[in-house]
């Protein structure tokens, strides 16, 4: 029985919620209890009509803070509003995380992080983007970077002059995005950054449940976008960077 | 704390199941692997629909931290991926001692039981 009417998850709301209401955890504990929320309301809105909503979910399973506080309880964690009870400040650097623990429990420091978390797709997406222009770039100038690099950056200054005719061809240095020419938005370049924004979101999508040493992969392909984002801004601003930069 | 009301209420089923939740859900799960939904339906066909399901998923995560349970993820038919759970043998020792003492805990309460609710119950 397929699904005609694909929406976006009604429990969207509900479920960042409850990921507030659990936000202290450590992320490999919230990952795998979040993990069972969606899984328990997925079925949960199977079995309520088709056009249930949150409020449906709440009459239900009670509010989102209601349900994880009972989560909390039956999994032997620690309420949310309790403070380490265990640790005793006993110095600067103890009074310091207690600082920044009751810090990070501060409701708007929670939503504005639960925020981040919706925003987590958009840099999905821009990472996979990234990451092509850094292998483009690395592949083609090395690792010169800034300041030096951005002079010599130019089809015809290429390390490798064959590849930079490939990247000609396909369009690279006429981003179609941003100015476009007459090789803009070639197929083959187009395929490329759409495979690796897609490679990217699922990755993104299913690294809650990867294990450790692929989230730590995970996380290098995250340091590399945000080094690619400094290191080569010609290389994913394209040509209109150049112009405006006057290079 | 002044003007606090000693109230004898009635004891719902969600609160005399908190004790024994853990050898319900050990217990069905020693039937067969099941996902965290189908241990809450299995409750609620036996009757004991008042638990909250947010606690019976909790509980999953508990006793699978604590060694008893097994898991692995399966697709569905109907698409979304579900946690399946099942017992270790450390798990089906504890379903075992647990069992036991649940026994000994309704034999007791049932010596203190007005006749007539005994007689029933045998």
């Amino acid at each position: 029985v397929t699904d005609p009417t694909v929406q976006p998850h009604p429990a969207n709301t509900y479920l960042s919620e409850v990921n507030t209401a659990l936000a202290d955890l450590p992320d490999v504990e919230r990952a795998e209890l979040m993990a069972e929320v969606k899984e328990h309301l997925d079925e949960a809105l199977r079995e309520l009509d088709a056009g249930a909503d949150h409020q449906a979910l709440v009459v239900r399973l009670g509010t989102p803070t209601a349900y994880a506080a009972e989560l909390r309880a039956s999994a032997g964690l620690a309420p949310l509003s309790e403070p380490a009870a265990t640790s005793v400040p006993s110095g600067k650097n103890e009074s310091i995380r207690e600082w920044v623990k009751a810090l990070a429990a501060t409701p708007a420091l929670r939503g504005s992080l639960s925020y981040l978390r919706d925003l987590r797709p958009a840099w999905w997406a821009l990472r996979g983007y990234l990451l092509v222009a850094l292998m483009l770039a690395i592949l083609t100038q090395g690792l010169q970077i800034l300041p030096s690099g951005v002079a010599d950056i130019g089809p015809r200054q290429l390390a490798h002059p064959a590849l930079g005719d490939l990247l000609h061809t396909i369009g690279y240095y006429d981003l179609a995005f941003v100015d476009p020419g007459p090789n803009a938005g070639h197929p083959i370049y187009l395929l490329i950054v759409l495979g690796a924004v897609i490679a990217s979101v699922m990755l993104g999508r299913a690294a809650p449940r990867l294990p450790v040493p692929a989230r730590l992969l995970i996380g290098a392909l995250n340091l590399a976008a945000v080094f690619a984002f400094f290191a080569y801004p010609t290389w994913w601003l394209g040509p209109a960077f150049r112009s405006f930069a006057g290079l | 704390m002044h003007g606090t009301v000693f109230s004898v209420e009635q004891i719902g089923q969600s609160q005399l199941l908190k004790g024994v939740l853990d050898l319900v859900v050990l217990s069905v799960l020693d039937r067969d692997d099941s996902y965290g939904y189908e241990v809450v339906r299995a409750l609620r066909a036996a009757g004991l629909g008042e638990v909250g399901e947010a606690s019976v998923y909790g509980t999953l995560r508990r006793l699978f931290r604590a060694g008893l349970l097994t898991s692995h993820v399966a697709a569905s038919e109907e698409g979304p991926h579900r946690k399946y759970y099942g017992l270790t043998a450390e798990g089906r020792n504890r379903l075992e001692q647990a069992q036991k003492q649940w026994e000994q805990f309704r034999q007791a309460v049932e010596t203190l039981l007005p006749l007539q609710a005994r007689g029933k119950t045998k």
